[in-house]
């Protein structure tokens, strides 16, 4: 009995650590594997002929078919800069230049994936519909209720994610990915 | 439990994890892979079948895809004879991505590439190579036409074609329905 109870807690414990070491390498944003700029993480080599087995799973796990950094280079933000995830009841205000792509979008994804409330105009913001300051600069307020300038319409749900996706990056992008600043993501009132 | 024996367990229990680590990261992809090629297939009615996803079947087949773009997709069989996909290139953006069995993109081309307006790809299996050759792509002379080997039997193509407003998804969807994704006899 003693003996059986022991391979139990073997296996319970060996497939824990197998399955949580494997899933902290390739889902989470942070992981060495992903290349950073402020709150925004990419994977680099996603789209290429020949990826790195996390890489892979990091995009194919979620059901996601990544595109060439050459065609689009991805980024995800779960988290604003005071390191705290997204939640429903808050604003965010994003800031920054855009780096010289061809086109960009932004969009609000809840966990699971899913784009918010597909029907809904707001569920993205584009290079061609968002409103530039006199400098170039963005300003864009993710938020719940409605917001004057820019603003995005989050997922009615904590912990959701923001992606960037930068489109015919050629003239940004360098062999080891993009580089340069992004949107900084500051929180702002809570209901 | 003495030291030797709560040794052995800790070893155990590092190795075996290591082991479903390996498992995890190796053939969970595959699975995944395997099971987007099974809806795409029946989205599209079949193998070599090109169909334009609605909003609602892109939002929820190709997870986190961008709402700006309109898609079509196309699961190929290559057993027994090369696929011809022949594709028309809208004025805004557009790509074309052919994925292995993997989940690697083996092959894309974007409009910027492409200087007419349509493009041709021809897909065969190359069984003469030795396994683990990789894929390879030309273009043969025709510069819209490009030729790709693959060493595997199925491949995915997705085309993202963008559609600024909603007007003009309805032009896009239109115009990138008139692709073709045909077995060559």
């Amino acid at each position: 009995m003693k003996n059986l109870l022991k391979f139990i807690f073997f296996l319970v414990a060996s497939a824990a650590f197998g399955i949580y070491s494997a899933q902290f390498l390739y889902s989470n944003a942070n992981s060495l594997l992903a290349r950073t700029s402020g709150v925004w993480s990419s994977w680099t080599p996603a789209g290429a002929s020949a990826v790195d087995p996390y890489t892979r799973a990091h995009f194919l796990t979620r059901g996601k078919l990544p595109l060439s950094r050459f065609e689009a280079i991805e980024f995800e933000a779960t988290r604003s800069q005071d390191g705290e995830p997204f939640e429903q009841e808050c604003a965010y205000r994003l800031e920054g230049k855009m780096p010289l792509v061809r086109w960009w979008s932004l969009g609000a994804y809840s966990g699971s994936g899913q784009p918010v409330e597909a029907a809904l105009p707001d569920a993205a913001v584009t290079s061609e519909d968002v409103v530039y300051e006199a400098d170039g600069s963005i300003k864009i307020v993710v938020s719940r209720t409605p917001a004057a300038g820019n603003w995005l319409r989050p997922p009615a749900e904590d912990g959701y994610r923001l992606i960037l996706r930068l489109y015919n990056p050629a003239s940004v992008v360098g062999s080891n990915g993009y580089a340069g600043a992004l949107l900084s993501v500051a929180r702002g009132a809570c209901r | 439990m003495p030291v030797k024996e709560r040794l052995f367990w800790i070893v155990a229990i590092v190795l075996m994890g290591a082991a479903i680590h390996l498992a995890f990261v190796l053939f969970l992809p595959n699975y995944a892979m395997g099971r987007k090629f099974e809806v795409m297939r029946e989205l599209a009615g079949g193998d070599n079948q090109f169909k334009v996803l609605s909003r609602d079947q892109a939002a929820r087949y190709l997870v986190e895809s961008d709402e700006d773009l309109v898609h079509g997709v196309c699961s190929i069989d290559l057993q027994g004879a090369p696929v011809r996909i022949n594709a028309p290139v809208p004025a805004h953006y557009w790509s074309m991505n052919i994925y292995s069995e993997r989940g690697d993109s083996i092959y894309t081309v974007n409009d910027l590439q492409v200087k007419a307006d349509r493009f041709a790809v021809e897909i065969r299996r190359g069984e003469d190579q030795p396994a683990g050759a990789g894929e390879t792509a030309s273009t043969g002379g025709d510069e819209n036409l490009a030729r790709v080997t693959s060493q595997q039997r199925f491949a995915l193509l997705v085309v993202r074609a963008r559609a600024p407003t909603r007007q003009a998804r309805r032009d896009v969807a239109k115009a990138i329905a008139a692709s073709e994704c045909k077995k060559r006899r």
